[in-house]
């Protein structure tokens, strides 16, 4: 079990990400009442979003190192509980890069929520058994690419529920509301994180049969066929280029059913009694 | 006596699916005009047809032609559509309220985009069209004189026109929406019409890789290519355009749809499903609306757009309120001067006949009397001018107090003409009253 400590700072960060949340929804509210005599584009971050969101990673981050070095093991990943550490806090630092760099829209409203839940999870439900997959390299590239794709699928999700917002509201004529950035930015963002994911999420499947191969555990039939499944709806979305018809709206919407599929696969069936991992 | 009246429907009222049915072009007004007086003999009339509204002022003798009903008709016959298909969206009034109206619409208070400066010169272009085609007389002359000078007061001295977002503005706006970039986007522009030109200004800003310019006539589209740096493009190859086209605006003055959906279902897939911003900024509408339900279809129309650009309304209350007092003070002033203008013949006549009438009796008992001293000879002068002034002394106030937004005035000032037979005696002072000019309030 983590320690009392260690959930202390984990309940921090996932609180100082709500907070950059609420801050920027709270300055976007404040920017639209704002008189206004030109169109507005992708709203930047403000301070307080920035600081608070920045912090959370901060604590994150402590999480994780206090937690490896309670046990000894400097790893990445080294368990369960790590695992959905990282993935809220890699989560947290690409949003924080795109609102710093070059604002997208409303993209923390998105991501930063998911991250939250990662870390709640992590601190209720995440297991902290020393797993023997990190004494093998096919184990453990198997973990890093996986958690790696689904990185980036949720990135692509997100990209994609804000393509559907923004094109939802320009169909109906009303694009009231904060700038979600343009859809073709959203399409490309959701393209390149589902190229990416695609790669890291093949080669976790590659890794993770030469694991079973080695002699592992065997992997529940769940996991396998969502995983497949996964597979399947991404390359589908890698289509589109070939397939112009599907590019748009149904790209967006596969890519949010993908990482739904993607999170059954990797932590729904954590608390499968068939989990073997 | 005269009556005004105002039929007419606009954007609040009629989709622009009615409005593009019953709008009328520059040549098709004077047309309409000539034929509404040809009809109506003795009336005036000013047709005021705008992308946003369709309105007919007439005025006419109380109890004369046309009625409401004759106006509805006379529409539709001359549009050839059945009235039923924009009775409902119709609203009429008479009077102050056609006044009110008036001035409300010349100040941009009843517009879509409230605060826009061009329903101003649309109202004055109306009644120079109406004015030449001798369609006004000494009731629309003065009114809608006035109304410009009102809509010109408030733009000058309200702060209505600033501080919200301009149609181009919106358009651009919107393909950020669409378009990351747009140096790799090609711009069509069809059609060459002042709004076109405003929206295609702001997308040449945004320096697009092309921008092309497509017109029936071919010499439009080069003037246009060459005030904003494009390249003119034959319309006849319009579908090799829209291929493409990322963004297009369309303006042409087509009286069926260019862009139709089985059309533009064919050249969906040549253009490998990218994402289309249609922007329709013509009356009647250039894209079938069924267009717009195409995947990566994105259609705006007129009023789409003019929706978006009124949301900025709720933060200029201030502004409009000032517009609306302005108004309200112009339209008291108006009425005021009309009804003096209207009554003051009148009550100089009604005096003059009674009084002629009581000197007349008095010069006959005179006579009667024979042996009359100056002295009683002025108290009897006297006697008599006091009881006519008594006897005309509460119909006259009655009708001077009897202005409302119903036009009752009017009502007094018929039935009076009938009481005290002084129709004949009416019309001497309209010719002078022609030139006559409101009181200018400020």
């Amino acid at each position: 079990m983590p320690t009392t400590g260690q959930l202390a700072l984990l309940i921090l960060a996932a609180a100082l990400f709500a907070a950059s949340v609420i801050a920027s929804v709270l300055r976007s509210r404040k920017v639209a009442a704002a008189p206004s005599s030109a169109p507005r584009g992708p709203q930047r971050a403000g301070p307080v979003t920035v600081g608070t969101l920045a912090g959370g990673i901060v604590a994150s981050v402590g999480v994780i190192i206090w937690h490896a070095a309670s046990r000894g093991h400097w790893l990445p990943i080294n368990d369960n509980f790590e695992a959905l550490v990282w993935l809220g806090a890699l989560l947290a630092l690409f949003v924080l890069y795109i609102q710093t760099t070059r604002p997208l829209g409303a993209l923390d409203w998105f991501i930063t929520p998911v991250a939250i839940l990662l870390l709640l999870g992590a601190a209720f439900f995440g297991r902290v058994e020393y797993h023997d997959y990190v004494n093998s390299t096919w184990s453990w590239l198997h973990r890093a690419t996986s958690y790696a794709g689904a990185v980036a699928f949720a990135i692509a999700a997100a990209a994609g529920a804000m393509y559907v917002v923004t094109s939802r509201r320009l169909r109906s004529k009303t694009p009231v509301g904060p700038n979600l950035g343009s859809l073709e930015r959203l399409e490309h963002l959701t393209m390149t994180a589902v190229t990416l994911g695609f790669a890291l999420l093949t080669i976790g499947t590659i890794t993770g049969g030469v694991r079973m191969l080695e002699g592992a555990k065997n992997t529940p039939p769940t996991k396998l066929v969502l995983a497949l499944a996964v597979w399947v709806v991404y390359a589908i979305v890698l289509h589109a280029p070939i397939n112009p018809s599907f590019r748009g709206r149904k790209v967006a919407v596969l890519s949010m059913v993908g990482f739904v599929l993607m999170i059954g696969a990797i932590v729904a069936v954590q608390f499968l009694p068939e989990s073997a991992t | 006596m005269q009556r005004l009246l105002l039929l007419g429907l606009n954007h609040s009222t009629a989709p622009l699916a009615v409005r593009e049915r019953l709008a009328l072009s520059n040549e098709q007004r004077a047309a309409a005009l000539s034929a509404f007086r040809a009809q109506f003999e003795g009336t005036e009339a000013v047709l005021l047809s705008t992308c946003n509204r369709v309105e007919l002022y007439v005025s006419r003798a109380v109890h004369g032609h046309p009625r409401p009903e004759e106006m509805i008709d006379f529409l539709a016959t001359f549009r050839a559509i059945d009235p039923a298909e924009f009775r409902g969206h119709l609203y009429e009034k008479s009077d102050r309220g056609a006044v009110e109206h008036l001035f409300a619409v010349a100040s941009s208070l009843d517009s879509m985009v409230v605060g826009e400066t061009q329903i101003l010169g649309q109202v004055r272009e109306a009644y120079d069209a109406a004015r030449d085609a001798g369609a006004t007389g000494p009731a629309l002359n003065p009114l809608f004189q006035r109304a410009a000078a009102v809509g010109k007061q408030v733009m000058t001295e309200t702060r209505l026109n600033e501080g919200r977002l301009s149609v181009a503005s919106v358009a651009v706006d919107h393909a950020g929406r669409i378009f990351d970039h747009f140096n790799d986007k090609t711009v069509l522009c069809i059609g060459a019409g002042k709004m076109t030109q405003l929206v295609v200004r702001g997308f040449a800003a945004l320096k697009p890789k092309r921008l092309l310019c497509s017109n029936r006539d071919a010499s439009k589209a080069e003037k246009l290519a060459a005030t904003f740096g494009g390249e003119a493009v034959p319309f006849e190859k319009l579908d090799e355009h829209l291929v493409a086209a990322d963004i297009v605006v369309s303006s042409t003055g087509a009286t069926q749809p260019i862009i139709t959906r089985s059309r533009f279902e064919h050249l969906l897939r040549q253009r490998r499903y990218r994402p289309i911003f249609l922007i329709d900024i013509a009356l009647p509408r250039d894209v079938e609306a069924t267009v717009g339900e195409l995947e990566n279809v994105y259609l705006y129309n007129l009023d789409d757009l003019q929706q978006a650009v009124s949301a900025t309304q709720s933060q200029r209350k201030e502004s409009i309120d000032a517009a609306r007092a302005i108004v309200t003070k112009h339209v008291d002033g108006f009425l005021a001067w009309h009804r003096a203008r209207e009554m003051g013949p009148f009550i100089e006549r009604l005096s003059q006949r009674y009084h002629q009438l009581a000197r007349e009796e008095l010069e006959r008992t005179v006579a009667k009397l024979g042996d009359v001293t100056p002295a009683e000879r002025s108290h009897l002068e006297e006697l008599t001018r006091r009881i006519v002034n008594k006897l005309l002394h509460d119909p006259i106030r009655t009708l001077r107090e009897s202005e409302s937004p119903h036009g009752a005035a009017s009502a007094y000032l018929h039935a009076m003409e009938k009481l005290f037979q002084l129709g004949d005696n009416m019309g001497g002072d309209e010719e002078a009253a022609e030139t006559d000019e409101p009181p200018t309030t400020t």
